[in-house]
Formats: C-alpha cells, sequence, structure tokens
C-alpha cells in the first residue's frame, strides 16, 4: 500500500489550527483510493494539500480494479473511497445492483462546476440521466499528419472522410498507409463515424440501446474501411504492432487518424517521428455532415464509493482531481475540464517538438464534436468489435460483411446485459 | 539379412530420433533463449532488429534502472514475498502430503479410498471455482492481506499427496516395515524411522512442484492479497504491467515501464525456478511417478 | 495381507486407524479448508441470488443455458481440448521414448530444456507468445514466413485460437509431463530390457514392443488428467486480452464466462452455476480416473 508522508502535512495543519485562535485541530479523515501508476503523483499533491484528509493510495492495475471491487465489495472491507476508473465501461459496471458500488453525484457536484468541463466531456459518466463520476482526460479521435512528408507528396490533408478515402486510393498501391483497420477503437471510431447506431443510448429512456447496423450511416463506413483495406492504404495489423511501428518509422505513414494522446504518447517515443514533423488536423466528417462527429478512445473518470462514511470529503478528492487547475496542469493527457485543460496547454504549445504551434489548438477545438453516443456501458463493443470482425478479416473478411454478425453479436449482449434493445 | 536391415532400421531410427529430439528443443528452447536474448535489447530493437540479436549493456542497464526503480525498487519486496510464500508453503504442503501420502500408502482404513477420490477430484478442480469462497473463508477468518492467509491456502497441493502416496505404495520396502512391525514399531515410527529416510527423493519432489506452483501463483495470490506491499512477483508485475500499458498499447502514461521492461520482469520470474530446476533435477529425476504403473 | 491382519486385531486396527488420521491431519484439515469447504459453499451459492440471499433453485442455472456465448465457448473448449490432449499424449510418449533411449546425460540436459518453459508464467507467457506468434520479430520467423504468414493475425487466424492456446498450453505443461515420465521409464526393471536386447530388439522394437505397454497406463492418466484440466482452459485466452483489444477474447472458455460472471457482472450465483457443472464434470472424470485405474488399491 502506498502510504503518503503525512508528516509534514500534519505539521502544517496544527500550525493552521493555532492561528485560527486555539481552535480545535480538524478531524482527521483517512479515506482509502485505488489509483493507477499515472495518477499516483496527482493523489500524492492532494494529500500535501489538504490538511484535513489523509489519503491512503493503492496502486491497482487498471484492468484488475472491477474484480478488486467485486472482492472487496463482497468481504464488506477494504473498499475504497474513491477510484480511478481506466474503462469508461466501469461506470455503467459499477451502478448495477449486482455492484452497485458508484456514489450518485449529479446533486453533489455543482452544476457551475459541470459545466466547466468539454461538451461530452462527462457523458462517459452518465447512466440513466445520472452522473456517476468526473472525466479525467479527453481522447478524441483528430488527425495526425507528417506535414513535410505530406507536403513532399503533394497532397492537401483531407477534412471529410470522402477526400481521406481518395487518399488512401491515391496512396495505398504505392506503399502509404493511413492508419489501421483492424484495432478495435480506430476500427470503432470509424464505424460510428456518420452517426451509426451503434449500440447508441435512447434519449429519455432508461436502459435502453439502438443497434441497427443495416443503416446507410453504418454501411458507408464500413465499405469505405473495406475499400481501404483493399487497396492498402489501411494496415491489417494494428498500429502498436511491429509492422505497422517500422512503417511509421520510415516514413511510410503521412497521415493517421488517432486520439489526442497518439502524438506525445505513441508517434513521439515509438514512431519516433523528427523534430519538426508531427502537425495535427480537426476530425474528418462525411459530406452529408455539417460538422464531424468524433469518437474517442480512453480518457479515465473519477469515482466514489456511495456508503463512504466521509461522502463530503470523497466529492472533494474527485472534485479536486478532476479540476484542480494547478493539479491538472502537470497532467499526462488532455483535461476534460476546460480551464485545467488550457492551462496544461501551455506546455504542449511552447513544445518544439510539434512543426505547427496550434497542436494544442486542434485538440480542445475538435473536442465540441466529440461524439454523445460515447457513453459507458455494461458490455463492451469493442471486444465484441474484436470477436467478430476482426477475427474475420484475418481469414479474408470484409468489415461491410460482418455488420449482420455483429448486429446479433451487439443485440445479444444488450438484452443479457439487461438492456432493452431497439 | 535379416540383421543388416535391423541395422539400416537402426541407423534411420537414430536419425529420426535425433532429428525429432532437436526439432523439440529448438520448439521448447528458441522462445526461452529468444526472452533472455530480447531482455538486453531496447524496445526499438526489439520491434526492428532480427530477432536473435544481442542487445547492449547500456540498453539492458536501462532497463533494469526503470524496472527497479519503480516505486522504490518495490520489485525488490515482491521478490522478498514471493520468497517467504514459497518457502512457507513448500513446507506446509510437504508436511501435509508426505506423512499423508505415507497414511494412504501404507495400509486399508475406514475413509481411505473417500479420500482418495477427494484428493482426485481436488487435483482437478478449476481455481475459478473455488476462489471466491476460499477468499470468503480466509475473510471470516481474517487472513485476507496477510503472509499466513496464502500460505496457509497455497499449503494445499493435493497433486502432492498423490505423488507421496504413489510413490510410498510401490517404494516402500514391504519386509522391512513388517519386520519392524513385528518389532513393535506403531506407525508413527514406521513413519519417522524407515519411511523418511526412504522419502528424500520423494519430498524433493514434491517440494519442487509446490515450489512450481506456489512461485508462479497468480489466481489465488490476485484474489487473497489486495495491499500491493504484499503482492507476489506473478501479481506485483502483471499489475505492473497492465498499468503501465505497455502491452496492451494504452500507453499514455510517463511510466518508463515498456516491452524491454516487461520481459525482463519475465526474466526475473523464470530465473530463480530454472536454477531450482538444475539444483534438483537429480531428485526430481529419480522420484518421478515410478511408481504409475502398479495394479 | 493388511486386511486379514485388521480383522484379527480389532485393537490394533483401532489404533492403526487413528494412527492414520494423525498423519493425514493436516493433509485433511487443509482438504477441508481449501477443498470441500469451497466446492460446498460454491455448489450451495449456485442456487441463491447473491445480493438478496434468496433461495431461488436452477435460476442461475437457466441464465447460465440462456446465455448465447455458452454454446460457442463448449464447442471452442472442445476444440481446444481434442488438439491438446492429442498433442500431448503423441508428443510427450514419443520423446519421452525417444529420451530413454539416449544417453543419460544427455536426457537430462534436453528434459532440462523441455521442462524450462514450464516456469514461464503469467505476463512473461503474454509477451513472449506475442513477439512468438508476429512474423516480423519471431524468434520462429523463418518458418512463420515460409507458410505465407505476414502478419500476427495471419498466424492466428492461419492455426486458429484453439490451436494457438493448445500451443501456448503445451509449451508450458508438457515439460513437467516428461520429466515425470522420464522417472518412470528410468524405473522400468532393467532385467527385462537386458533380456530383450539380448534376443537381438532394436532400439524402436524395445520402445514400441515392451516400454509402452509398460508406461501405457500412465500415459492414459495423462490423457484424462489433460482433459480434465483442458475443460478448465481459463489463462492462456485470458492472457491474451493483455496483448490489445484487437486480441481479446473475454468469453472464449467457460472458465472465463465464470470468471466474467463473477468478477465482472458481479453474479456470484450464476458463476457457481456454471462453475459448478465444471466441477461435476471434473469429478466425473476423477471418478473414471480412480476407478478405472484400481487407484485406490494396494499392492
Amino acid at each position: 500500500m502506498h502510504k503518503l508522508k503525512t508528516t509534514t502535512a500534519v505539521a502544517g495543519g496544527l500550525a493552521l489550527a493555532m492561528m485560527a485562535g486555539g481552535a480545535l485541530a480538524q478531524d482527521q479523515v483517512t479515506l482509502n483510493i485505488w489509483s493507477d501508476t499515472p495518477r499516483l503523483s496527482m493523489f500524492e499533491l492532494y494529500d500535501q494539500t489538504h490538511d484535513n484528509v489523509t489519503l491512503n493510495v493503492t496502486t491497482v492495475a487498471p484492468a484488475d480494479l472491477i474484480a478488486k471491487l467485486q472482492l472487496a465489495m463482497q468481504a464488506k472491507s477494504e473498499i475504497p473511497d474513491v477510484v480511478f476508473l481506466s474503462d469508461i465501461g466501469y461506470t455503467a459496471q459499477l451502478s448495477t445492483r449486482r455492484s452497485n458500488y458508484l456514489m450518485d453525484l449529479t446533486d453533489k457536484v455543482p452544476q457551475a462546476l459541470q459545466d466547466e468541463f468539454y461538451p461530452n466531456g462527462n457523458s462517459p459518466c452518465e447512466v440513466n440521466g445520472k452522473l456517476y463520476c468526473l472525466r479525467n482526460d479527453l481522447a478524441h479521435m483528430m488527425v495526425w499528419y507528417d506535414k513535410p512528408l505530406m507536403e513532399k507528396l503533394g497532397k492537401a490533408v483531407p477534412t471529410t472522410y470522402a477526400e481521406f478515402e481518395a487518399l488512401g486510393a491515391e496512396l495505398g498501391p504505392e506503399g502509404y498507409v493511413l492508419g489501421s483497420a483492424v484495432e478495435a477503437f480506430p476500427l470503432y471510431s470509424f464505424l460510428v463515424s456518420d452517426g451509426c447506431d451503434m449500440a447508441m443510448p435512447v434519449e429519455g429512456k432508461p436502459d435502453t440501446l439502438k443497434i441497427d447496423l443495416t443503416t446507410d450511416k453504418c454501411t458507408k463506413p464500413a465499405a469505405m474501411v473495406d475499400a481501404m483495406v483493399a487497396n492498402g492504404s489501411l494496415a491489417k495489423v494494428g498500429p502498436f504492432e511491429p509492422d505497422f511501428v517500422n512503417l511509421a518509422k520510415t516514413g511510410k505513414v503521412p497521415l493517421i487518424i488517432g486520439p489526442t494522446w497518439f502524438g506525445e504518447y505513441v508517434i513521439k517515443p515509438t514512431y519516433e517521428w523528427p523534430e519538426g514533423t508531427l502537425a495535427a488536423a480537426m476530425p474528418l466528417k462525411w459530406d452529408d455532415q455539417d460538422q464531424p462527429l468524433t469518437w474517442s478512445w480512453g480518457g479515465g473518470t473519477y469515482g466514489g464509493w456511495k456508503d463512504t462514511a466521509h461522502p463530503d470529503e470523497v466529492v472533494d478528492v474527485i472534485e479536486w482531481m478532476a479540476t484542480d487547475v494547478a493539479n491538472q496542469t502537470d497532467a499526462v493527457t488532455l483535461p476534460a475540464h476546460e480551464p485545467s485543460a488550457i492551462a496544461w496547454g501551455a506546455k504542449l504549445k511552447a513544445d518544439s517538438y510539434y512543426a505547427d504551434a496550434d497542436v494544442f489548438d486542434v485538440e480542445v477545438g475538435s473536442a465540441k464534436y466529440s461524439h454523445p453516443g460515447y457513453v459507458s456501458l455494461r458490455f463492451s463493443v469493442s471486444d465484441a468489435i474484436a470477436k467478430v470482425i476482426t477475427q474475420g478479416m484475418g481469414g479474408g473478411g470484409t468489415v461491410l460483411g460482418a455488420l449482420p454478425a455483429l448486429q446479433t453479436e451487439l443485440t445479444n449482449l444488450a438484452k443479457l446485459n439487461g438492456y432493452t434493445v431497439e | 539379412m535379416a540383421s543388416r536391415t535391423l541395422q539400416s532400421r537402426f541407423s534411420l531410427g537414430r536419425f529420426v530420433v535425433f532429428a525429432a529430439l532437436a526439432f523439440a528443443v529448438c520448439f521448447y528452447g528458441i522462445p526461452l533463449l529468444w526472452l533472455f536474448m530480447a531482455g538486453t535489447r531496447s524496445e526499438a530493437s526489439l520491434f526492428s532488429d532480427t530477432p536473435f540479436t544481442i542487445g547492449s549493456w547500456a540498453a539492458f542497464s536501462q532497463t533494469w534502472t526503470n524496472l527497479t526503480s519503480y516505486n522504490n525498487f518495490q520489485i525488490g519486496t515482491w521478490a522478498a514475498n514471493s520468497a517467504i510464500y514459497s518457502v512457507g508453503g513448500v513446507l506446509l504442503s510437504l508436511v501435509a502430503s508426505i506423512p499423508g501420502g505415507y497414511a494412504l500408502a501404507l495400509s486399508e482404513f475406514p475413509g481411505r479410498k473417500l479420500i482418495l477420490i477427494m484428493t482426485m477430484i481436488a487435483m482437478i478442480t478449476p481455481s475459478t471455482a473455488v476462489v471466491l469462497p476460499i477468499f470468503l473463508e480466509m475473510n471470516l477468518l481474517g487472513l485476507n492481506n496477510t503472509y499466513a492467509g496464502l500460505i496457509l491456502a497455497s499449503g494445499f497441493f493435493p497433486f502432492g499427496v498423490y505423488l507421496a502416496y504413489v510413490y510410498f505404495s510401490t517404494s516402500l520396502p514391504k519386509g522391512v516395515m513388517d519386520s519392524a512391525r513385528v518389532d513393535g514399531c506403531n506407525r508413527f515410527e514406521l513413519f519417522t524411522r524407515i519411511a523418511l529416510p526412504l522419502a528424500r527423493p520423494i519430498v524433493a519432489l514434491v517440494a519442487f512442484f509446490s515450489f512450481l506452483a506456489i512461485w508462479s501463483n497468480y489466481f489465488l495470490a490476485f484474489v487473497l492479497l489486495s495491499d500491493d506491499k504484499l503482492y507476489n512477483l506473478p501479481v506485483g508485475l502483471t499489475a505492473l504491467v497492465s498499468g503501465s500499458g505497455a502491452l496492451s498499447n494504452l500507453p499514455a502514461n510517463d511510466v518508463p515501464i515498456k516491452k524491454p521492461e516487461v520481459i525482463l520482469a519475465a526474466i526475473i520470474v523464470v530465473l530463480p525456478v530454472l536454477l531450482i530446476f538444475i539444483v534438483a533435477q537429480r531428485f526430481v529425476r529419480s522420484g518421478t511417478l515410478s511408481g504409475a504403473e502398479k495394479g | 495381507m493388511t486386511a486379514s491382519r485388521v480383522k484379527q486385531e480389532r485393537r490394533k486396527a483401532f489404533l492403526d486407524t487413528r494412527m492414520s488420521y494423525l498423519l493425514l491431519l493436516p493433509y485433511l484439515l487443509l482438504l477441508l479448508m481449501f477443498g470441500l469447504v469451497p466446492i460446498g459453499y460454491a455448489f450451495g451459492l449456485s442456487f441463491f441470488d447473491t445480493i438478496d440471499m434468496v433461495f431461488w433453485g436452477p435460476t442461475n442455472y437457466q441464465f447460465v443455458f440462456d446465455d448465447f456465448r455458452v454454446p460457442a465457448s463448449v464447442v471452442n473448449v472442445l476444440t481446444f481440448v481434442a488438439i491438446w490432449v492429442s498433442m500431448t499424449v503423441i508428443c510427450v510418449g514419443a520423446l519421452s521414448l525417444m529420451l530413454d533411449s539416449v544417453g543419460r546425460r544427455a536426457a537430462t540436459m534436453l528434459r532440462t530444456v523441455y521442462f524450462l518453459p514450464g516456469a514461464v508464467t503469467s505476463s512473461a507467457i503474454v509477451v513472449l507468445w506475442l513477439f512468438v506468434l508476429d512474423p516480423s520479430v519471431s524468434p520462429f520467423q523463418p518458418i512463420l514466413q515460409m507458410v505465407g504468414w505476414v502478419s500476427r493475425a495471419d498466424v492466428i487466424s492461419g492455426i486458429g485460437l484453439a490451436g494457438v492456446f493448445a500451443l501456448m498450453a503445451y509449451f508450458s505443461a508438457s515439460g513437467g509431463w516428461i520429466v515425470v515420465f522420464g522417472g518412470a521409464l528410468a524405473s522400468l526393471p532393467t532385467e527385462v530390457m537386458e533380456a530383450a536386447r539380448i534376443d537381438g530388439a532394436s532400439r524402436l522394437q524395445l520402445a514400441l514392443r515392451i516400454k509402452l505397454p509398460m508406461i501405457w497406463r500412465s500415459i492414459v492418466l495423462m490423457g484424462i488428467l489433460s482433459f480434465a484440466t483442458g475443460l478448465q482452459l481459463f489463462v492462456e485466452p485470458q492472457l491474451m486480452g493483455m496483448a490489445g483489444t484487437q486480441f481479446a477474447q473475454n468469453d472464449w472458455s467457460l472458465n472465463q464466462m465464470a470468471f466474467q460472471y463473477a468478477f465482472r457482472m458481479g453474479d456470484f450465483g450464476a458463476s457457481a452455476a456454471l462453475s459448478t457443472m465444471l466441477v461435476g464434470s471434473s469429478i466425473a472424470i476423477a471418478l473414471v480416473i480412480v476407478f478405472a485405474t484400481n487407484f485406490y488399491k494396494l499392492d
């Protein structure tokens, strides 16, 4: 367990109490926290800056969080007061009758504070109209490109999917690749980009999902992916696999659609694009859309335990972690809280690594196009995509051809997990 | 004529045998060889160079530093925990299985058959089925998150009883036992004076297999331990790996745990087993399932 | 022999029984704590709603049978078991016999090599297979490329998931069996071997006609045990998911489904129901082993 050194904090607290005219020192509250590794330093900062609260932080591997919580709830002991949820699906999975963990924050977090988040920033935290968590970071998809390479190739950066497909048709046969078609999330984001009803919540109807993959809105993106796989411009290997990484390192990936964290944590360290090459552009839209609709890949959240002994402190920790500007300034990924994001962005703006200074502006500028359907579900659509589509593609199957099977899989999964399917 | 055919078949046979054994060496050995070499390589080298490249000392020491500096050398704590769990669990499993297997092998008594059947069932029961009840039981006893809890749970090693039972039922010299009995030794004395001195190979064998099981135990340790100070190596390293996104490819963090660190961590887990196997091999060979042919 | 004495000396028999139980005491306590109680508890749990602790009969079983993923998992697991058990029986049997025909020193060394993969566990397995299955970085690169596989997806769809998991399981579990059989073969009576050799039997004949029949029962036992553990397949497909979303196989095997019910959905009743059925099949297999091999019989 990662018990923080609290000596200085306690001493500070005592000093404050004495200054307040001999009033009794505030009651010390100890909260149990489950964090992932990157968030450790942020919880430490809370502990240091809050004299009345001691945080007892345990590092829990993100993938193990739900299982560990189920065990703790079964044992009725060592249940954490605040958790960092690395997967947006966890919110829905932890607010069911069987695993009823999360505290309803709807009335506890002031509306004014909720409004400081980017549009749809907190939709992964809303289940049936109630707010169960606060979002830590955004992770919507945008366009990343190699500026000198695009110039050398004499190509304009696409703004629509039609242009993207056309670019692929030109560059694919020449050995250039514009992304991957097999990693579940990029594929997912293509498929829902035109508003396909792929397990989308229905407004006003609790626990109801719309699943209809037969419409034009679904078949059009699917056909685009198939065409781009056929001409080689979308790779049949994942973006982190050695083959793809080698392509990216050797200048064969002029452009790729990726989430906001792609630049800093994939292209820079893994693809090793040299300084002054990486630039970003707004997410793509379809010709029948007025504005882009962009899916996300990741973005963690903070939640609290509904039966905690210290609800006020729990809410305070959650609010502070997600919205304290000083704290979020040094966060690893783009904060979902707008004032924090602006402070955070200064570093990015000054970073000479990027070819353009506007990368941060693109990141926050595209936040408003975030897909409102990027919500928390009790089952994993991306796992279903991996199972039904990706596996079939290994054997030469197409995305378009796999849509009916995906529809069946998703419908079954939704019903199994207690959703009404429309 | 006949002998010549035999002769040529013989050498062809030898060739097939050596070819097959060599092929198997490749199948089992190459991945391990690769793993050990990969521990010295950087992530870039893993992705771009030919599979059997030896990395550099610099890359290795960087990887080592990254791995060990995580949470102030927490990996050292985990290794120490693993050692504690293993020693405790192995001792307990020996205390339980050697006398147990001996008693089962020595003679018929009421309930013996039932115990053997239950042992067989316990050997093949899926861990997911029992892990939650075990967790709740230990919680009731206040043994979750304690060394004692995991040691107790991992000391239950029905396979060890099975091995000891098979061993004793075939290799106890009946004549010696009988004459000792006539001399007035009771079963316990028979056990301590005659069976135990003969039991060295089976003690080594059970100790080895239970060590292997406990050292690499993930599931039980995962469930019984929630305090990361008490993690064993497999749980700690899996948490570290999954937490850093090094394998799952969601690397949106600054944790310097990438694929080389994961590989080095894997080597750290594998190495003790390897060493112990090489040391224990003499016993393991002589004491194995030698009696399974009975009946 | 022993049985007749038990009849003759009743008091002694009582003492003997008491002594046997005394010797068994530590094991029996552990068996009770970590075998019987948990299995019994899980069985009981399978008839309850675990939130309100209401008895609701076969509802949990009904839920499992209604889960659309279960039939697919059954097929998956049986395919895996078929591949894995035949691989284990044939390869372990053949390799053990071959090892027994070469020099002792060489055999010991080879056995060590065969055994070592058994030491590779948990996250180490994932990272190892991640690379092994990827033609662009695999240590088996030449072979994979010869077959014409260029990406990991090709390899996985080429071998099939069941085949991949069988390979993974075989890789780590077979070495232990080879070591065990090494001991078994070494302890075969040398007189018989000598006699056969003097009669002019070749090594192949020796292996097939003399040694194989003598270890045949152990091989069958290994096959049945592998079958039983194979039904419980969990680790290999579960660990695949650590390698990234495109390889996630969270509901591939039955045991994974039991895990999902409990640790994802918090439905410990349904999990217990599925586990009970799995344990039931294990028990059936255990009984087959016990009675078919006269496992409990004393010489």
